[in-house]
């Protein structure tokens, strides 16, 4: 009797303890969860992938999936890109984070040319090259900041009314056209630094713009795909989709392509938005299409990889990896690249032919 | 299972509420703490009631005399003590149990609200997974500014003419944390337990504390309001240990000599 008395004493105690230690043990790993905060952002350029995850910037060799650099040296706490980076017209490339600060480097030594400290506001969106050669940069201050490309500092801040973009712009002679998630896509005139037009979508775009052909095209949280005219910013056309559209469509010739959350693939006419075909992959597409040749290269958030014939939408192949697709696929090196969020590697190089993996590379 | 049933249907319902309350993700927050407190006060209310009865046979004459009976004999102090509490009909663990269920209602709470205060797609991402198909979607993005805050981020106010960033929410968390904690009268039933209740008070307060000043401040709101909670809750009782509030001490009785 006493010593089952005492046991349920100590029962009490070592009870309450075990319950604030996997309290603690669970709030403390949310919060360690907060570390990853987006897949990796993918540029391609020649043989070399470019890939921004965490805490860190590496190029690595199409051919064989290693590394041959990485920026920084030692990871920097503060320092976290997820933009896609970019490569500009003199083959420097030109990166983003979380912590506002943007990087320009050497693409092929990833050696450090600046360092701009930036304005401590998240970049998410790829940062564009002007005309001008500036760099274009819009962050979460709701500011566009024009960046001297040779010395790395703010030439001017375009107020952009609170309007923050998280997909890449798009770029002509006179004007740079931005997405917003606030709902609003935004002409903005080079010269002038003047906001040209708006126009309101009534719901979110989080993959930026494409332009080509005289129309701008976009897809939207109201499950839409919507044509605008570059001038005005009128609308053009709009077609639904099945579910949200996360990133821009993809234009190829005559033909637009564009993934939902719904699990669709659709082709329609950048003309008037009619349909051409459909392919359903159950798995919501957050990764934007590539096309390449006569064949379209898809993948979903649950790892699913598939490959249609453009005219047509028949499957060539399919392949599944561990972990989901995000971002932009892209082709380059005779291979398709696509990088992978939450599986056990960060990009993925397969075939083209049947979908084979070539090489996987985790980034450091 | 734990996504399915406890963590999306609390997004959702945040969700309903910012809809609801205009587009304000800070008063959905505190209304939606409110909420969760009235549901689950039956759990509460087991739990004080045990805890009641604990603390007068505490003080009970009874209790005192053995105290002094056994002050030389711990183990025996212990087993009568457990005897005693037996007859009465009170369970030491009677107070702790309905607590331990109320947990996985307080941490689904607090991974929802950090889950639908999207600030990165991945996050974003997250959230359209988990909303239901009839919200709409023109919702997106939510207004994350409540008050000077932006409840995605972690606070800290900046005041003309200081030159540091203050972290006004996680000091604000970390008063009525500390409060909420040291009003609730001791149940231990010795020194040495009062003495673990200390320690467990401050390892909760530097805890939540630490987590106010490195995440989203939308977490932070709800902390507090559910700390302020806590303190009415007790006040209506009249059951409020405020000696215990402004002390280090274990607020345990004191054993007979």
């Amino acid at each position: 009797m006493l010593r089952s008395d005492l046991k349920k004493k100590n029962a009490f105690r070592l009870t309450a303890l075990a319950a604030l230690g996997l309290l603690s043990g669970l709030l403390t790993a949310c919060a360690g969860g907060a570390l990853n905060l987006s897949w990796a952002g993918l540029a391609v350029d020649g043989d070399t992938a470019y890939l921004a995850h965490n805490a860190y910037i590496s190029a690595v060799n199409l051919g064989n999936g290693q590394m041959s650099w990485k920026y920084p040296a030692e990871a920097d706490s503060k320092l976290n890109f997820y933009s896609d980076p970019l490569i500009d017209s003199n083959g420097f490339l030109v990166a983003g984070a979380y912590n506002g600060a943007v990087v320009k480097l050497d693409a092929a030594s990833g050696t450090l040319q600046w360092k701009l400290e930036g304005d401590g506001e998240k970049i998410i969106a790829p940062i564009s090259e002007g005309p001008d050669g500036a760099y274009y940069v819009s962050s979460e201050s709701g500011d566009l900041l024009v960046i001297d490309s040779d010395a790395g500092t703010i030439r001017k801040r375009i107020p952009l009314g609170k309007l923050t973009s998280w997909g890449p712009m798009a770029v002509n002679g006179e004007r740079i056209y931005i997405a917003t998630i606030e709902h609003k896509v935004l002409a903005v005139n080079f010269e002038t630094g003047a906001i040209e037009w708006t126009a309101d979508l009534g719901a979110a775009i989080a993959g930026g713009v494409n332009l080509v052909d005289g129309k701008l095209v976009v897809g939207t949280f109201t499950d839409k795909i919507i044509a605008l005219d570059p001038k005005d910013g009128a609308m053009v056309w709009e077609t639904a989709a099945d579910g949200w559209v996360w990133m821009a469509p993809v234009i190829s010739g005559e033909t637009i392509f564009a993934t939902d959350l719904g699990g669709v693939l659709r082709a329609v006419k950048l003309e008037d938005g009619a349909p051409v075909w459909r392919a359903e992959l159950e798995d919501a597409i957050q990764a934007a299409p590539v096309i390449d040749g006569e064949r379209v290269y898809v993948g979903t958030s649950k790892g699913k990889v598939r490959a249609y014939a453009v005219a047509d939408g028949i499957r060539a192949w399919e392949q599944t990896v561990k972990g989901g697709l995000y971002g932009r696929l892209h082709v380059a090196g005779g291979k398709l690249l696509a990088v992978v969020n939450g599986g056990d590697f960060s990009l993925a190089a397969f075939s083209l032919e049947n979908g084979s993996t070539l090489w996987t590379y985790k980034a450091p | 299972m734990w996504d399915t049933f406890i963590i999306n249907p609390m997004i959702n319902a945040l969700l309903f509420l910012y809809q609801l309350l205009g587009g304000s993700f800070g008063l959905a927050i505190i209304v939606f703490t409110i909420a969760i407190r009235l549901l689950t006060y039956p759990l509460t209310a087991s739990s004080q009631k045990s805890m009641k009865k604990m603390q007068e046979l505490q003080s009970s004459k009874e209790w005192l005399d053995m105290q002094k009976k056994y002050a030389k004999d711990k183990e025996k102090l212990q087993a009568e003590q457990m005897k005693l509490l037996q007859s009465a009909g009170a369970n030491p663990i009677g107070g702790c149990l309905p607590t331990l269920i109320q947990l996985p209602v307080l941490i689904g709470l607090y991974q929802s609200i950090g889950n639908a205060i999207p600030s990165t797609p991945m996050q974003l991402f997250g959230l359209s997974q988990r909303m239901y198909d009839f919200f709409p979607s023109v919702l997106i993005p939510l207004q994350k500014n409540f008050l000077w805050l932006n409840l995605a981020q972690p606070e800290h106010l900046l005041i003309p003419g200081i030159p540091f960033a203050i972290p006004v929410l996680a000091g604000l968390v970390m008063i009525t944390s500390w409060v909420s904690q040291r009003i609730i009268p001791t149940m231990s039933t010795d020194p040495s337990g009062g003495q673990t209740n200390l320690i467990m008070n401050i390892f909760m307060v530097v805890l939540i504390t630490q987590i106010s000043l490195t995440l989203a401040s939308g977490l932070s709101l709800y902390f507090i309001v559910t700390n302020l909670l806590t303190i009415v809750q007790y006040m209506l009782m009249g059951k409020v240990n405020w000696k215990q509030v402004f002390t280090f001490t274990s607020g345990a009785p004191k054993p007979a000599k």
